[in-house]
């Protein structure tokens, strides 16, 4: 006999809702309210997967997250999702569910072959077995094995939905709405605190809503109902379907929200998932606690359940997991699910505890409802092939444990209760090493590192009225510490409470003749207690080499259910306590985190913010082809129709060497740098002289780290006595101005200057070449464009169809050149009003490509010549640095090792045959026999001037190689070129064209 | 002729009208709009001027909003232009540092009850208690884009943020106000 529903009962199931779905294809019928596991239950589904390991068939054990067994794959297509607890799904008209690691079916899974050759795999089977014959056999041998053994499988389509993020700061946050979360709350928000309760499950109550007592006179199911309600009206924030899962520093909280989950598809603007961060000021850790079971041979057989999962099933989901059941249990508490399950009427074959003697109300239940029960026998193994058939008991002796004898008792279910393991992984996560609790023969929560105090069954307050009260002193301990007036603080009564009785530690009913098959302590793992003891018997003893030699508890269930049994085990076998053997730290995430809800909304075009400049929508609109610099957009050149690559930045680039060109800048660094002591401020991080520098002058500045190499450089305009304009490279932007402001907030804060960086508030652009004053004489009337009132280097303001601009000329491209700088907003109409007026004069946009050829040809540094190793002198501008003042860096930068002779140093490289050199080459001394890198091309670009491609590249020795030939190889793309080492600067050596 | 010249951040971005979640017949329970304020200027003071310059700079900017960024640091937004030069005129070397920051930064206003459910889908600032009342202003970051937070009044704040983010910013937070549902109302 299998599972079955009841006619009536389920308090959490609407039957006026009934639901389709589908589990490998078959048609299962359940209720709104169901979980997957209710409903396969009631389906008289017993085999819901395959282990990991051995292909063995496993059923639902548990019934909430602590499920190791009932993993499926939900959903098709984009929102496939493996390894989902059928505990946790709540069904929707429509799931499609699929059992995972078997083929061809569940029922024959021919993998399940590798059972028989079982008895050797034990820890460490695959990597002793498949080391040789050579280094490369694991390799080989890995891959099969992993897909022998298994998961499910992720999609590899896009997830259509949306994941949000979103931040929660609360007063208290409650973890967990069982008795004590619900009895903290009450208390908390009666006296006027702001609360906020995450709930991992859909229904707020825990264990409340399969209690059979009465709180405060009612069904306890109702009471957490009453008081859900009035801690709404109280302003209480309750999130169910919440799951705290990660405790951080400074009392952060990690939880997810599954917002539509339980829906086919999120309804629209929702997103299927939300990713809490929780500020709390305190925190409760009411999280309860999880059944413990208790290993014996054929313990993993479907049909095998913990007796608070049956209890559950039977509370919640009127269903019950079989019709002839036993019980094995060494507690009070689980009498409960026997009794629940007897009273509706299905046949309690036996209970079987190994105690001596069972406390008076649980005596007088099994005498009144005229039960089997069998004191000091245990189960020591569960008959059946694919699902429970017998158990198999044994006289039971504390000191001696199974003892000769016993008999075979037919059931279709067996339940099983070893104590109870105390929640613990957040406290564990934010507070010191857990305690052993000798009573619970478990772990209990340790010091508190962050501010939160743990309640209820998550402490070991296992009754009902233990967890109310403790939950209630909880949140009275909380409101005074914040200063509320603690008045209500009523604990509610409790009527028919159940306690756990003594609860001996019991954790394994030994088969010591081995008469029987192999008793499993993780499930999800395939890891058995032999295992264990194989890995005390090779030296693998403390619990950290426990775990990774035999995965215990490293299965997606994080062994909720097998921890605890593992290291007892451990510790018998090496003769010591449990809490000698001590237990490892609870790590985050509690349960697994889906990828989405940790990407949130940062995925596709959102994974980065772009940012554009103010005349992007032009570049985009004249077709340029735009490339990413940084988080800039920028454009790479503008091609004319098909034209490629280079064929457009080398036209670009001639056109701005014979006319005139105009490139957008906007993205270059630019800080603002104010005050009396500015100047005092420039001379101090440059690496060259600014105290000279004239109101209206811009100055090439080179920046140097503390180290001494070179860090940045750019101009510097000064624009009044105590203002300077500083630009930057766009990609030292940032960590220009951080260095600046740490310099002047840690070493400095006695220098009155302001830094602000204006890099939006500026839009920026270059116009370059022998027509470039044309232009702008034609757009701007109030400044003298005249070579003597507008030398190279100067700097005036003026204005353009009457919006503010600020011209420096500055020559990047080795041209007659002019940076124009107006305010962002008039930024795209500042372009277009200079495009315009060069239009008669054939003026053209260039991009990237050709922006970087003119600067090759030109001989001018950029990011790749300053790459963090090259010193001022290295790159040629060694004599800009001064030597008679003190600056960043100048200590460092005359250190020997920066003086060598031999250090890489910047040169010129012409192609010698004109054909192409490869940018990322590396320079050879082929003629002197050496293959040795003696340095490396660092830019190259095509240059019709010189009818040949010509490089900027670092040698070794530098300009001591002027006019020999090497050659320069990349011999990763195949390409290799006889280049002759030249000077750096190719074209206009005597500046005259920009000096102009 | 200057205005002509200008181009809003948000201008195209942000069409006018009702988007995201039904909210039933009521009003929208968030407006977004784009705020065009004339003027944004930084103000920063010496060490040895904060009290000279708290006394000032509220006389030199009177009818504009004084955000207190950091200590020694505000920003002074105003809906007429020139703010900026006007600034620069009253405050000396001496006293402190002005620079105009009109147009580097896009400007969003939103209002409406749901604003604060907004702000905590976007960004982690604490709203309980009027721990950040009407006046108050933050500094802080969302989807890695610096973000400059005044709150207007009890259900309105203005959001300033880099210009060159505007559109990346603008998706973000459309996105997270979907599942409210919202009114975009012209400038």
């Amino acid at each position: 006999m299998t599972g079955m529903r009841l006619p009536s009962g389920g308090n959490c199931l609407d039957r006026s809702r009934p639901l389709q779905f589908t589990l490998d294809s078959q048609r299962m019928a359940a209720f709104a309210g169901d979980t997957a596991a209710s409903a396969l239950i009631a389906n008289g589904v017993s085999v819901v997967g395959r282990s990991f390991k051995l292909h063995r068939p496993r059923g639902i054990f548990a019934a909430g997250t602590e499920e190791p067994n009932a993993l499926l794959t939900l959903r098709e297509g984009g929102r496939q999702e493996p390894n989902v607890k059928a505990t946790e799904v709540e069904v929707f008209d429509g799931l499609v569910a699929r059992s995972q690691n078997r083929w061809p079916s569940l029922g024959l899974d021919v993998m399940a072959a590798t059972g028989l050759a079982a008895p050797f795999f034990s820890a460490g089977f695959y990597y002793k077995t498949f080391m040789g014959p050579s280094q490369k056999a694991w390799m080989f041998y890995e891959r099969i094995i992993r897909r022998a053994a298994g998961l499910g499988a992720a999609t590899l389509q896009p997830d259509p939905d949306r994941y949000e993020h979103a931040w929660c700061f609360t007063d208290v946050l409650v973890v967990g709405s069982g008795p004590a979360g619900l009895a903290s709350a009450l208390t908390m928000a009666r006296n006027g605190v702001q609360v906020t309760l995450v709930e991992q499950e859909p229904v707020p109550g825990g264990h409340l809503l399969q209690e059979p007592g009465l709180v405060d006179g009612i069904p306890a199911a109702e009471w957490a109902g009453q008081a859900v309600t009035e801690l709404e009206s109280l302003g209480v924030r309750i999130m169910p379907r919440t799951t705290a899962w990660g405790y951080y520093d400074g009392n952060v909280i990690s939880a997810v929200e599954r917002v539509s989950d339980h829906l086919a598809e999120p309804l629209p603007h929702q997103p299927r998932q939300r990713h809490w961060t929780i500020r709390a000021d305190r925190v409760v850790l009411a999280t309860g606690a999880f059944e413990r079971p208790i290993a014996f041979a054929g313990n993993d057989l479907p049909g095998v359940m913990l007796a608070g999962a049956a209890e559950r099933y039977l509370a919640r989901h009127a269903v019950v997991p079989g019709q002839n059941i036993a019980l094995f249990t060494c507690n009070d508490m689980a009498y409960g699910a026997a009794f629940a399950l007897h009273d509706v009427g299905i046949r309690i074959a036996a209970i079987i505890d190994p105690r001596d003697t069972v406390g008076d109300d649980v005596a007088t239940g099994v005498a009144d409802r005229g039960l089997d029960l069998r004191l000091q026998q245990a189960v020591v193994a569960a008959h059946g092939r694919k699902r429970i058939g017998s158990i198999q008991t044994a006289p039971f002796d504390i000191a001696r444990g199974a003892l000769p004898g016993g008999e075979r008792i037919a059931v279709d279910s067996l339940l099983v209760s070893g104590g109870f393991n105390p929640v613990i992984h957040l406290a564990s996560q934010a507070g010191g090493p857990a305690v052993f609790d000798r009573a619970l023969q478990s772990f209990v929560p340790g010091e508190a590192r962050e501010a939160w105090m743990a309640t209820g069954a998550a402490t070991g307050q296992l009754t009902l009225a233990g967890a109310l009260g403790d939950g209630a002193r909880t949140g009275a301990e909380i409101a005074t510490a914040l200063g509320h007036r603690t008045v209500a603080t009523a604990v509610p009564s409790v009527t028919g409470d159940r306690g756990p009785g003594a609860m001996p530690g019991i954790f394994e009913i030994r088969d010591k003749q081995k008469k029987y098959g192999k008793a499993f302590v993780d499930f999800q793992h395939d890891v058995t207690v032999d295992d264990i003891r194989l890995a005390n018997r090779e030296g693998f003893r403390s619990v950290e080499h426990l775990k990774r030699y035999t995965t215990l508890g490293m299965a997606t269930d994080q062994g909720k259910t097998s921890n605890i049994v593992g290291l007892a085990l451990m510790a018998d076998a090496r003769g010591i306590s449990i809490p000698d053997a001590g237990t490892t730290r609870y790590r985050p995430p509690y349960t697994p985190v889906s990828i989405g809800a940790l990407a949130g909304p940062e995925v596709g075009a959102a994974l980065r913010p772009r940012r554009l400049t103010p005349m992007h929508d032009w570049h985009v609109a004249q077709g340029a082809e735009m490339m990413q610099a940084g988080l800039w957009f920028r454009p790479r050149y503008y091609p004319d129709g098909a034209e490629p690559l280079e064929a457009g930045y080398v036209r670009e680039l001639s056109m701005v060497r014979g006319g005139v060109g105009m490139v957008d800048v906007s993205t270059l660094g630019k800080i603002d740098v104010q005050g009396p002591d500015a100047t005092a401020f420039l001379e101090r991080v440059y690496a060259n002289g600014f105290a000279k520098l004239p109101v209206g002058r811009a100055r090439y500045g080179l920046m140097l780290r503390e180290d001494g190499f070179l860090f940045d450089d750019g101009t510097t305009w000064r624009l009044s006595e105590t203002r300077y304009l500083m630009t930057t490279t766009t990609a030292n932007a940032g960590p220009v101005m951080q260095h600046l402001e740490f310099l002047l907030a840690a070493h400095w804060p006695d220098l009155r200057v302001k830094l602000t960086s204006v890099t939006e508030q500026w839009a920026a652009l270059a116009i370059a070449g022998p027509k470039s004053r044309d232009v702008l004489r034609r757009v701007i009337d109030d400044i003298d464009f005249d070579n003597t009132a507008f030398p190279f280097m100067g700097v005036r303001s003026g204005t353009l169809n009457g919006v503010d601009v600020l011209l420096a000329r500055l020559s990047f491209s080795g041209e007659m050149a002019y940076e124009v700088y107006c305010g962002a907003h008039s930024g795209a109409a500042v372009w277009s009003a200079l495009m315009q007026a060069g239009e008669q004069i054939g003026i053209i946009a260039y991009g990237m490509e050709a922006l970087g050829a003119l600067r090759i040809e030109k001989g001018h540094v950029a990011g790749r010549e300053l790459n963090g190793r090259t010193t001022a002198a290295d790159v040629g501008l060694g004599r800009m640095v001064s030597a008679r003042k003190t600056f960043i860096g100048s200590t460092l930068a005359q250190r020997a090792y920066l003086q060598q002779p031999d250090r890489e140093q910047l040169v010129g490289l012409s192609s010698v045959s004109g054909t192409r050199i490869s940018p990322s080459s590396h320079l050879i001394d082929a003629d002197a026999g050496d293959a040795r890198s003696i340095g490396h091309v660092t830019a190259m670009t095509y240059s019709p001037e010189l009818g040949t491609y010509v490089a900027l590249g670092l040698l070794e020795g530098g300009m001591a190689h002027l006019g020999k030939r090497l050659t320069a190889t990349d011999p990763v793309r195949g390409n290799t070129v006889e280049v002759e080492v030249t000077d750096p600067c190719f074209i206009d050596p005597d500046g005259s064209r920009m000096h102009g | 002729m200057v205005d002509a010249m200008k181009a809003w951040p948000m201008a195209g971005h942000l069409p006018p009208g009702d988007h995201g979640a039904r909210t039933g017949k009521g009003d929208a329970p968030l407006t977004l709009s784009e705020r065009r304020p004339g003027s944004i200027v930084e103000v920063g003071c010496w060490p040895d001027t904060l009290n000279r310059m708290q006394m000032v700079l509220p006389q030199l900017a009177r009818n504009t909003a004084i955000l207190d960024l950091a200590p020694g640091r505000w920003w002074v937004v105003a809906e007429q232009t020139g703010v900026a030069r006007d600034l620069e005129r009253g405050i000396e070397p001496g006293l402190g540092a002005v620079v105009d920051l009109s147009d580097a930064r896009a400007a969003l206003r939103v209002s409406g009850p749901a604003m604060p459910d907004l702000i905590s889908r976007i960004l982690p600032l604490d709203f309980r208690d009027d721990r950040l009342p009407p006046g108050g202003s933050a500094e802080t970051v969302t989807a890695h884009m610096n973000v400059t937070l005044h709150r207007v009044d009890a259900t309105t704040v203005d959001l300033f943020v880099f210009r060159g983010f505007t559109r990346s910013f603008l998706h973000h937070v459309q996105e997270a106000a979907r599942g409210f549902g919202y009114r975009v109302t012209s400038p």
